[in-house]
């Protein structure tokens, strides 16, 4: 026991769970930070302070116990109980001030709280112990069945204390709920202090007797009571298998239950003095070891409420099963490297032990990696494709990857249940997923198109807006005769004509033309008129629907797809009237069209003689009137069939469709293209053999039609090919189908249609939008394919097509190879057309979206114009814009100023927390070789 | 070095240090303006390149693509410096006056070696992202990162076991 008491355990129990506490710590700090107001600021930095001081005091302590050769005093078991226990308790009472409610979940770590006082226990039942070993200097003159007693009645006294004699001494009387608190830690303190003094003497006196019999009691204590505990945890024998819920964490995993009888069997095979045998033998418990203490860090935060489920459940035993555990493993691999230290070289029992204790460690991490490989390559797949490679996803692996970041999800439920495991999920979302989440939306795309169906139900917006109508449009521009453009304001006045009470809300599509962007936003606010802050979409909508849900005043645009703005303001009191407005930078005259009412911006008597204007040989801007000027060509359709090949598909039912429709046309075979689109589009050119082709295809994951027409598309602006595809959609369940919103953004590379075509069982086209809900059916036609007349534009030696009207377009270079919007003057036409180029290049290569949306942000700020990627929100206070500034900052890190090229390096020192631990190592090592040449001298 | 001995100078020590690292927080790359002046000197004069001052952004180097502001201070290194020089006066000296008086002292010759570390662990980094072919994907913060930890620990283990051992030559004498 007097091991015990010296120093170094108070490092190991008290510094290192302090530091790893300030690592976990920190991580959420770096995570959350930006959503942190000053107030709760004030409370992380107190509170740094105070647990700073602690580690230093403690650290300090250790030094003198070192320097002086002293054991560990029992004053400063005292002291740590007495001054760690009300700190816990005052930093759990404070702790919405360091994570305020308004911080979402899945923004933190796993039951951080229950964690974080987890770090606190090390301490404090080394605490009871060397308070322990003071008191029992002698155990063998002392009873373990007094001492038993008293531990088992403390329980039994406060059950009858706190559920029979309080309720009937203070009927109707209020005692301070902290004064229950105090007094059930006290008594688990002194529960604890008397359980462990009973153990100690047990095993001084009877030391003999234990190892005897010692099956009799590791058999119960190292296998059966661990497997109840997590029977216990996971609900009862139902949720060996199927479970995803558990009171401590979701071990419903048949490979918990492995693991724990394995080492029970480590554990109770007998320590025989046979080399070969003990190297295994001991080989076994370190892999294991990772595991039981895995279990004891998840049980430490609640052994305080041991005493409280023992007296409600009886079972609060069963928490103290991994301590035991732990306990027990530790005395086992001591006793084998005892043994083989006389029989092995101490070099390779070392490599044992390291080897050992890192298998499931590394394990781990390495299906975590593959997770993570997996999740990317099926992320990139479906959301920033490069259309002309092919992908390689292992769907077996997705489909357990999908289904751990749901369950991690949940994670955060609640302390009693949860679906997440306890360190382990904060490990898997750091690893995995940067500490980001996967909204349920793409999820949902994600098991749709991988395996052809979801369970994931996806909440609807209830949007409230039926009242709330356009009441008065003015519009105001004025020309900039230096660079060309109109600046353009327009002011609207709503009105809600409801008297309810709630608060209703202005929802609006705007149809931005062609070359005019946003470059401004005001909301009148009361009498104030506050102005648009420009941020990233993502941050502004969740801000957005945050504010939404308290009922304040925010207003926002932003880009749907295509040149579709939403515009939404709110809430509106009974019959009131709000004013606000946006400001517009267009090249030519427009008319902008809000809820029906039509206003004419610019001055149309004015000509614009300017021609096409091309920037860096990658975008350019052709004007209505160059338009009229380009040749004009006429392109032939040809029928390009999509056939649903997914799980769910009818190939017969589709090749019946097929044959029936090219036996009513067949002049249209010659031409007509196949894409058999599961998870992954095969494309061939229709030839005689096409019925057996489609047979030999085989049926997998969803109908992904959105990638099956975007491949065609993008290979089709890229070739500059003069056909134009008539899509024709073969499916028994149309509904199925895996399409965006729309196809708006993709407009420019079919100016020949806005339509594509599902194939009826009477080999009838039905009609669907591909710029508006391309679920909905348009009309029903018989198939006439007309050539359709486009005008030309040559990018150098390409073409580009453009639709055969009087209005403006934009036209990208096919041959670009992506370009840094630069020297971007704010609420500059040019900069407009910059940016809209830089969207339309990642549209067409949405593999380029990681690697330049920071620079297409930064474009978007810098220049004040409203982009995909951005937002105009209007906040009502001061700390959302704070908290808007401070993303928009985040966003901004890194690039120290617009004008310096994005990529220059700073030259930062290396990180303190690297530097300190290595120089504190050589210290130690020199400190050592100094010790050891003052010995040999003497 | 016995603690009792040395509780005040060490809790002077700590506090100072812990001081400089709150006070350093609100501070600008602006503020440091003359702080950054000599190692900014000392680089142009290893690297033979001219830097420009960008307000409120630091010294840019247009021939590197590289900017010199509030993280490049070397404040860390500075005060690490301290810390092991005044452990090793410590430990040497009983002295109380000396040891209190040592401290501002070593401060001022810790921002000297600072300024040459700093310039250093810079310049080595440029020597070695432009003699050396990194493979692809080794991020050049990394390497950046690296170099710096290399450097920084050369040159705190050289002045501590330096001076350590001059110290004790001297100590050996006087006794």
């Amino acid at each position: 026991m007097q091991k015990i008491l010296k120093p170094y355990w108070i490092i190991l129990v008290n510094i290192l769970p302090m530091l790893f506490m300030f690592l976990i710590m920190f991580w959420n700090y770096e995570i959350i930070k930006s959503l942190l107001k000053d107030e709760n600021l004030i409370y992380w930095r107190n509170y740094t302070l105070i647990f700073g001081g602690l580690t230093l005091v403690n650290i300090g302590y250790v030094v003198y116990l070192f320097l002086k050769q002293k054991r560990v005093h029992a004053i400063y078991g005292v002291l740590v109980l007495l001054s760690y226990i009300p700190l816990i308790y005052l930093c759990l009472e404070d702790f919405y001030h360091l994570i305020p409610f308004s911080i979402p979940d899945w923004l933190i770590t796993d039951n951080l709280e229950f964690s974080f006082f987890g770090f606190f226990m090390p301490a404090i039942a080394y605490s009871v112990l060397v308070l322990v070993a003071y008191t029992t200097t002698n155990a063998k003159e002392n009873k373990a069945w007094v001492n038993f007693v008293i531990a088992v009645s403390i329980p039994v006294c406060c059950y009858l204390l706190y559920m029979i004699l309080l309720p009937q001494l203070l009927k109707g009387l209020h005692i301070n709920s902290h004064v229950y608190t105090v007094s059930i830690i006290t008594f688990t303190l002194l529960f604890l202090f008397f359980l462990l003094r009973a153990i100690y003497i047990l095993v001084v006196k009877k030391a003999e007797v234990w190892r005897k019999y010692q099956l009799l009691w590791k058999i119960p204590g190292a296998i059966l009571l661990p497997l109840a505990a997590l029977l216990l945890n996971n609900g009862g024998p139902d949720f060996i298998l199927s479970g995803n819920m558990g009171v401590l964490g979701n071990f419903g995993s048949i490979w918990f239950y492995i693991l724990t009888l394995l080492n029970g069997v480590f554990i109770c095979l007998s320590n025989l003095n046979h080399k070969v045998y003990r190297i295994l033998l001991f080989l076994g418990r370190a892999i294991l070891f990772p595991f039981v203490f895995y279990f004891f860090i998840v049980v430490l935060p609640l052994l305080p409420f041991a005493l409280i489920l023992i007296i409600v459940f009886g079972l609060g035993f069963l928490l103290l099963t991994p301590i035991f555990l732990l306990f027990l493993s530790i005395r086992e691999l001591i006793d084998d490297y005892k043994f083989l230290k006389n029989e092995i070289p101490l070099n390779f029992l070392r490599a044992i032990v390291i080897i050992g204790l890192l298998v499931l460690p590394f394990s781990i991490t390495f299906q975590y990696y593959q997770d993570k490989q997996n999740l990317t390559a099926a992320l990139n797949y479906v959301y920033t494709p490069d259309y002309s490679s092919e992908y390689r996803v292992n769907e077996k692996a997705l489909k357990n990857t999908l289904e751990v970041v749901a369950l991690n999800k949940e994670g955060r439920s609640d302390f009693i249940e949860t679906s997440g495991k306890p360190y382990l999920s904060a490990y898997y979302n750091w690893l995995v997923l940067d500490n980001l989440t996967i909204s349920d939306a793409k999820l949902q795309t994600l098991e749709k198109v991988f395996f052809g169906a979801s369970e994931i139900r996806l909440r609807q917006e209830n949007i409230r807006n039926d009242d709330v109508v356009l009441t008065e449009i003015k519009g105001n521009s004025v020309y900039n005769e230096a660079e060309g453009y109109y600046t353009s304001t327009v002011d609207l006045e709503l009105t809600n004509e409801s008297t309810d009470f709630w608060g209703k809300e202005y929802t609006t599509t705007i149809e931005l033309p062609e070359g005019a962007w946003i470059s401004d936003y005001y909301l009148y606010v009361g009498d104030t008129k506050e102005p648009g802050i420009l941020t990233e979409k993502r941050t502004a909508m969740w801000v957005f629907s945050n504010i939404r849900n308290e009922n304040r005043d925010p207003g926002i645009l932003y880009y749907l797809s295509g040149n579709k703005v939403a515009f939404r303001v709110f809430p509106f009191g009974s019959e009131e009237v709000r004013k606000t407005g946006l400001e517009l930078i267009h090249k030519e005259p427009i008319t902008l069209t809000i809820d029906g009412q039509n206003l004419k911006l610019g001055d149309s008597s004015r000509v614009v003689s300017e021609g096409a204007r091309t920037l860096n040989n990658d975008v350019s801007y052709v004007s209505s009137e160059q338009k009229l000027l380009l040749p004009k060509e006429k392109h032939n359709p040809y029928i390009h069939f999509l056939v649903d090949m997914s799980v769910s598909g009818n190939r017969e039912h589709n090749i019946a469709k097929i044959k029936k429709f090219l036996n009513a046309h067949p002049e249209l075979k010659e031409t007509a293209k196949i894409s058999y689109v599961s998870n992954e589009v095969t494309t061939k050119l229709i030839d005689d053999n096409w019925v057996n082709d489609m047979r030999s295809q085989p049926k997998k994951g969803g109908y992904f039609l959105e990638r099956a027409i975007k491949r065609e598309l993008y290979e089709r602006y890229l070739s500059g090919a003069p056909d134009y595809p008539l899509f024709v959609s073969v499916t028994d369940d149309f509904q199925n189908a895996i399409v965006p919103n729309d196809f708006s953004d993709w407009q420019f590379a079919l100016p020949e249609i806005n339509s594509f075509y599902e194939l009826d069982t009477n080999g009838l086209l039905l009609e669907h939008s591909l710029v508006a809900s391309p679920f909905a059916t348009v009309d029903s036609v018989l198939v006439e394919p007309m050539p359709k007349t486009v005008r030309a534009y040559r990018f150098n030696n390409k073409k580009v097509y453009l639709p055969n009207d009087n209005v403006s377009s934009i036209v990208l270079n096919p041959d670009s190879k992506g370009f840094v919007a630069n020297e971007l003057l704010p609420k500059h036409w040019n900069s407009g057309l910059k940016l809209h180029g830089q969207w339309r290049y990642q549209v067409l290569h949405p593999e380029s979206m990681n690697d330049n949306w920071v620079a297409m942000l930064k474009g978007s700020f810098s220049s004040k114009i409203m982009t995909p990627l951005t937002s105009y929100l209007v906040v009502e206070n001061e700390s959302q814009k704070a908290m808007l500034k401070r993303k928009y900052e985040q966003v901004l890190k890194g690039n120290y100023n617009f004008d310096l090229d994005d990529d220059s390096q700073r030259m930062s020192e290396p990180e303190l927390i690297i530097i300190i631990p290595l120089l504190l190592l050589f210290f130690g090592y020199h400190y050592l070789q100094s010790r050891r040449k003052e010995k040999f001298n003497q | 070095m016995a603690i009792k001995n040395n509780i005040l100078p060490v809790l002077i020590g700590t506090v100072v240090v812990i001081g400089i690292k709150i006070l350093y927080i609100p501070i600008t790359t602006e503020q440091l303006h003359y702080w950054l002046l000599p190692i900014n000197k000392l680089l142009e004069l290893f690297t033979g390149a001219s830097s420009e001052w960008v307000s409120e952004k630091g010294y840019y180097y247009g021939a590197f693509d590289i900017l010199i502001e509030k993280s490049c201070s070397g404040v860390n290194y500075w005060l690490m410096c301290t810390v092991v020089l005044y452990f090793l006066i410590l430990k040497h000296y009983s002295s109380y006056i000396v040891k209190c008086l040592a401290f501002p002292i070593l401060l001022l010759v810790s921002y000297m070696m600072t300024i040459l570390v700093n310039a250093t662990r810079i310049y080595s980094y440029l020597l070695v992202i432009n003699g050396i072919n990194f493979p692809q994907g080794l991020n050049s913060h990394v390497v950046h990162e690296a170099i710096g930890v290399i450097v920084y620990l050369f040159f705190l283990i050289l002045i501590y076991l330096t001076t350590n051992t001059l110290l004790n030559k001297t100590y050996a004498k006087n006794s």
